[in-house]
């Protein structure tokens, strides 16, 4: 029991000291570290802006300044990291280890050379974690809205059949291009190693990294999607489909439920916990030590040579990497090569953050569980910005949420983003100190062979690390349960009742069930037939069309002829009546329509959901007449 | 061992925080100003206002002759919308000397309300539109609600180019979206 509080007590000193430290390093350099935030930001919606404005004339032109952009916004997040470092005595951390003479760093002279060494890494990592693919679904959007199609995807996919009536590139030109900025990014690299000021190659070479991201989540993707189909249609995937659903039939059902409540907790539960929850902190704090120098990593380089007889598996892999392109020969030596050209060197991407990662996870339970919890805590925070803007201003259309997208944005990304940065350097300070703290003691070949090793780390008391593992999971899991969002806001009514949507009115009458619509050409149904009748008036002069839906529990029903939407016509309104086909058990209470708007961006709408009030014995006619749309002023 | 100093980048930048950080503000105000600015309109539908008389889109030449309310209008089996007027507009075109001219559509502007023409009606039984390379008249034919019959003050043209395809459907002076609708004023008469 002693050992537990003990344990607890450590966990909440080490979160007190990250969070009072942060709140002291950001009074002492709120205006440097907001500044260079605010001017990542402005790049970022600048970039977004750009995209919106230029994507329907120019495509081209939008990718390479998303790229320029996204370097500035991370050259501003790195510059926060170092100046917070810096102000943390890192230096002075460093030189009780008494290495600090045996290694140079340029990045502690130079931010462009701090830049050139920790930008690549870090775009990997930020890439990684789908920050890229963010910024690429933004600029998406904000070019549709602005285009009314989606310009920048229609641009850049691949037409595979030749056909570019409707806009796109030859796959062979997207391949080319890819092979082209591949080749000058090995160019930029080469040239990095030998010329004498290697800022300009290095940024190149970041700029086209970047420029290639942009390319493959804008076209590339397509590629997959072509590949996938051809697949779906090979004999092979047939043999393997029905491979499959004999297994399924053979196997007893309490198996197959088993199997399916098992891998349905690991991929809804446990495996958003373990990426999102555990892993990402953790490598994020590996990412913000890339900035902290070689000084900071050679720690473990020597750590790790004080102990290579015992080097782990994973070392000898990362050693075998780099000795395979040293010594192929032959058909290895071109497969070697080929892998090399396309991934880059290991070294540049794969040891640093590898070592970075090793070193955070020598601190102790204490420390780590203490870091997870303070991530979970300021990552939910970033999301309250909108969850209070929503609430405060109700649901509205798209238009709305793009006019304040920045505005929200500014809060989250530099006010708990810059917090966030500012833990993370504190935290990775904290590990180092106390690494430093442990190795203080000892002469030059104690921290070479005595270091402390993972695995000693993380099991220096087994109770103790249970417990703070514990309660870290715990708190951890507790926050994330916290809901960030809200759905939509719903304005709820019966049939007979017109409710008020955006601008618009709605109102549903008395549903009908029938196994038959008559008609011009009558249509049967095995289900049964849900006719609703639906009038959607537009008093205003704005368009806006509505997606129907009938909820019945988990099921959603779209409607049964395929119509998309119903839409009145700016001064209009307009009556219809909408048919879905539903399972004969869902129709009874509890059966709900709701009206969304159909629109490109849609973010916190209002939704008009109404009870279509069904008994539970309710009648199911035989046959049954559908109206057509009818006009009228609104 | 060695002191180990801040270097001068990082110093630098701590020296003049209140700088880099009003420097950001300013950016930060322009970027949003830039952004709402850009925001005040979806872009892909646009009028734009000319003065009265003849008006030119590229080397295509349109005027509204008269838009006026029909005594006749010929919508087949369709009944007109509870509540509305058929509202026509009469436009002149001349394509001679645009060879890429191929088509027209419009749109009737009353206040911050547009509508569109009422394809299915016509003043005598027979579908108009701008014919690649001649000059003529046509009349468009618009479902109006009664209440907004007194704000019509206009008609939009919309040229579309010769050989236009899904993404330049639009006048063939900007071929891309956004689409621009060339507003003739006018009032019923």
């Amino acid at each position: 029991m002693r050992t537990t509080r003990s344990a607890l007590g450590q966990l909440l000193d080490e979160l007190r000291l990250l969070f009072g430290q942060t709140f002291r390093v950001l009074a002492k350099l709120a205006a440097p570290i907001f500044g260079l935030l605010l001017v990542g930001w402005s790049a970022y919606i600048l970039a977004s802006l750009a995209a919106s404005a230029l994507a329907c004339v120019v495509p081209w032109v939008v990718v390479p300044i998303m790229a320029v952009c996204v370097v500035v916004q991370l050259a501003c997040i790195l510059a926060v990291l170092r100046l917070t470092a810096l102000h943390l005595g890192m230096p002075q951390v460093l030189a009780r280890t008494t290495l600090h003479t045996e290694v140079s760093d340029d990045r502690d002279t130079s931010p462009a050379h701090l830049m050139a060494v920790a930008l690549l890494p870090f775009l990997g990592m930020y890439a990684g974690f789908g920050y890229l693919s963010d910024f690429t679904r933004s600029a998406v959007v904000v070019s549709s809205y602005r285009c009314g199609i989606p310009a920048l995807l229609t641009a850049f996919s691949p037409q595979l059949d030749g056909d570019f009536s409707a806009g796109g590139m030859s796959l062979w030109l997207l391949v080319a291009i890819v092979v082209a900025l591949q080749l000058l990014k090995r160019i930029f690299e080469t040239l990095r190693e030998r010329v004498r000021h290697p800022i300009v190659p290095a940024f190149a070479q970041i700029s086209v990294e970047t420029l290639m991201a942009f390319l493959m989540l804008l076209g590339g993707f397509r590629l997959w999607q072509e590949l996938d189909l051809w697949w779906t249609d090979t004999v092979v995937a047939l043999w393997w489909r029905t491979f499959l659903e004999w297994a399924l039939a053979a196997t007893p059902d309490l198996v197959v439920q088993i199997w399916t409540t098992v891998t349905g907790f690991v991929s809804d539960t446990l495996w958003p916990l373990v990426v999102s929850d555990v892993l990402r902190p953790f490598l994020w704090l590996a990412m913000a030590g890339l900035v902290f120098g070689t000084r900071a990593l050679a720690l473990t380089d020597f750590w790790i040579l004080g102990r290579s007889r015992r080097a782990g598996r994973r070392s000898r892999w990362v050693a075998k990497l780099q000795e395979d392109s040293e010594t192929a020969q032959g058909l290895r030596l071109v497969t070697t090569k080929a892998a090399e050209f396309a991934l880059g060197g290991v070294e540049s991407k794969l040891l640093p953050a590898w070592q970075s990662l090793r070193l955070v996870l020598s601190a102790g339970w204490p420390f780590l569980g203490a870091f997870a919890i303070a991530f979970a805590v300021i990552d939910k925070a970033r999301a309250l910005p909108h969850l209070a803007l929503v609430l405060l201003t109700g649901g509205h259309p798209g238009e709305f949420w793009l006019r304040l997208w920045p505005i929200e944005g500014l809060i989250g990304d530099v006010l708990v983003l810059g917090f966030m940065w500012v833990m993370l350097a504190v935290a990775y300070t904290r590990g180092l100190s106390i690494f430093a703290e442990r190795t203080a003691q000892s002469e030059l070949d104690a921290v070479l062979v005595a270091g402390p090793t993972i695995t000693a780390a993380l099991k220096q008391s087994r109770w103790q690390a249970v417990s703070v593992v514990a309660v870290a999971t715990v708190v951890v899991a507790a926050v994330s349960a916290i809901p960030a969002t809200v759905e939509a806001d719903y304005r709820d009514g019966v049939p007979g009742e017109v409710v008020s949507i955006d601008e618009f009115g709605m109102s549903i009458g008395q549903p009908r069930l029938a196994k038959q619509l008559s008609g011009y050409e009558p249509k049967n149904t095995n289900l049964v037939f849900l006719v609703v009748p639906v009038e959607l008036s537009n008093p205003g002069p704005h368009s806006g069309s509505y997606q129907l839906s009938i909820k019945a529990g988990e099921r959603t029903y779209r409607p049964w002829d395929g119509t998309m939407s119903v839409t009145a016509r700016p001064g209009f309104r307009m009556s219809t009546e909408i048919v879905f086909e539903i399972q004969p058990d869902d129709a009874g209470p509890g059966l709900e329509l709701l009206a969304r708007r159909l629109e490109v961006l849609s973010e916190y709408q209002q939704v008009a959901r109404f009870n279509l009030g069904l008994e539970p014995d309710a009648a199911v006619l035989p046959t049954t007449e559908v109206s057509i749309s009818v006009w009228a002023a609104a | 061992m060695t002191t180990p100093t801040t270097p001068l980048w990082t110093r630098r930048l701590q020296e003049s925080g209140n700088r880099i950080l009003a420097g950001g503000i300013a950016l930060a105000l322009i970027t949003i100003g830039a952004w709402l600015y850009a925001a005040k309109d979806d872009g892909q539908y646009r009028l734009q206002r000319v003065a009265p008389g003849p008006a030119m889109i590229s080397d295509a030449k349109v005027e509204l002759v008269r838009i006026f309310l029909p005594t006749t209008v010929d919508r087949s089996t369709l009944d007109p919308p509870a509540g509305t007027t058929d509202v026509a507009a009469e436009v002149a075109y001349d394509f001679t000397q645009s060879p890429d001219a191929d088509s027209c559509s419009a749109i009737l502007t009353a206040g911050e309300y547009t509508f569109a023409s009422a394809s299915w009606a016509t003043i005598d039984g027979n579908w108009q539109t701008c014919e690649p390379g001649m000059n003529n008249t046509i009349t468009y034919i618009f479902e109006v609600p009664d209440h907004l019959v007194e704000q019509v003050d206009g008609v939009g043209i919309l040229i579309l180019a010769y050989n236009f395809d899904f993404v330049s459907v639009a006048n063939f002076e900007t071929p891309h979206f956004p689409t621009y609708h060339t507003v003739l004023p006018g009032r019923i008469s």
